[in-house]
């Protein structure tokens, strides 16, 4: 099973803290846009 | 498992067959605890009998059900308050509410470099990242613009999954109603 959640740094109304903790606790991996991975997506976009 | 589904592996190999009384088994637990909010929503019978819907409603009942065994209560096909939109799923977990578009991918056949009696080796064929962003832009015309959204994609197949992260990070800006997005893919036994 792969459950992978991708926070949108620039959203609107973003998840609340607690309920991130709830997705985490049902086995959903977090991930937010960290710099290591920008310059990653950026490599592989050409952009 | 219904005798009807059961009908559907008579033609499998031995390997196919465990998968196929996987899958059917997965889909019957699904449609058993999601029971009342299918039944409570005509639409969603009613597409899982029509192909051109079947498997985004699929899909939809998955990440449903992902959410449910959560803790959180569902709503399949809602309407967004104050305007004409309809989304996939509304998930609430006391005062916070959120809506989920859903869409399924399916894999791409890649073009066969090797093949002999036993393995097939091909090319990995990516949905190209435009493709991908058009999806996701389309998908935000049902989220509500006063309550957190969430894209999810519902993953056939999909082995490799860097090309989908790409195309939201290039929509991320551009999407601020959306506030995250959810790749799902379930495997059966065998993989």
């Amino acid at each position: 099973m792969l459950i992978d959640f991708f926070v949108n740094p620039y959203a609107k109304l973003p998840l609340p803290d607690p309920i991130e903790r709830l997705l985490e606790k049902g086995g959903i991996t977090i991930s937010t846009w960290q710099d290591e991975a920008i310059a990653l997506l950026e490599e592989v976009t050409g952009k | 498992m219904h005798l009807l589904a059961k009908q559907f592996t008579f033609y499998d190999n031995l390997r196919d067959r465990s998968i196929s009384h996987h899958l059917f088994g997965h889909f019957e637990e699904n449609l058993e605890i999601l029971r009342e909010e299918i039944q409570s929503k005509g639409i969603v019978s009613k597409n899982l009998k029509d192909a051109r819907e079947y498997t985004n409603t699929i899909g939809q009942i998955e990440i449903a059900m992902l959410f449910k065994k959560i803790g959180f209560d569902i709503e399949l096909e809602p309407r967004i308050p104050r305007s004409k939109k309809k989304s996939d799923i509304k998930i609430v977990m006391g005062e916070f509410a959120a809506y989920i578009e859903v869409r399924t991918l399916h894999d791409r056949e890649g073009t066969v470099v090797c093949k002999t009696e036993s393995t097939i080796i091909s090319t990995i064929n990516n949905h190209p990242i435009p493709t991908i962003k058009d999806i996701i832009i389309e998908k935000t015309q049902q989220l509500s613009e006063h309550h957190p959204g969430i894209i999810a994609f519902h993953l056939d197949k999909i082995p490799r999954t860097l090309h989908i992260e790409a195309a939201f990070y290039e929509v991320s800006k551009e999407c601020p109603i959306i506030s995250g997005m959810l790749l799902y893919r379930h495997y059966n036994n065998h993989e």
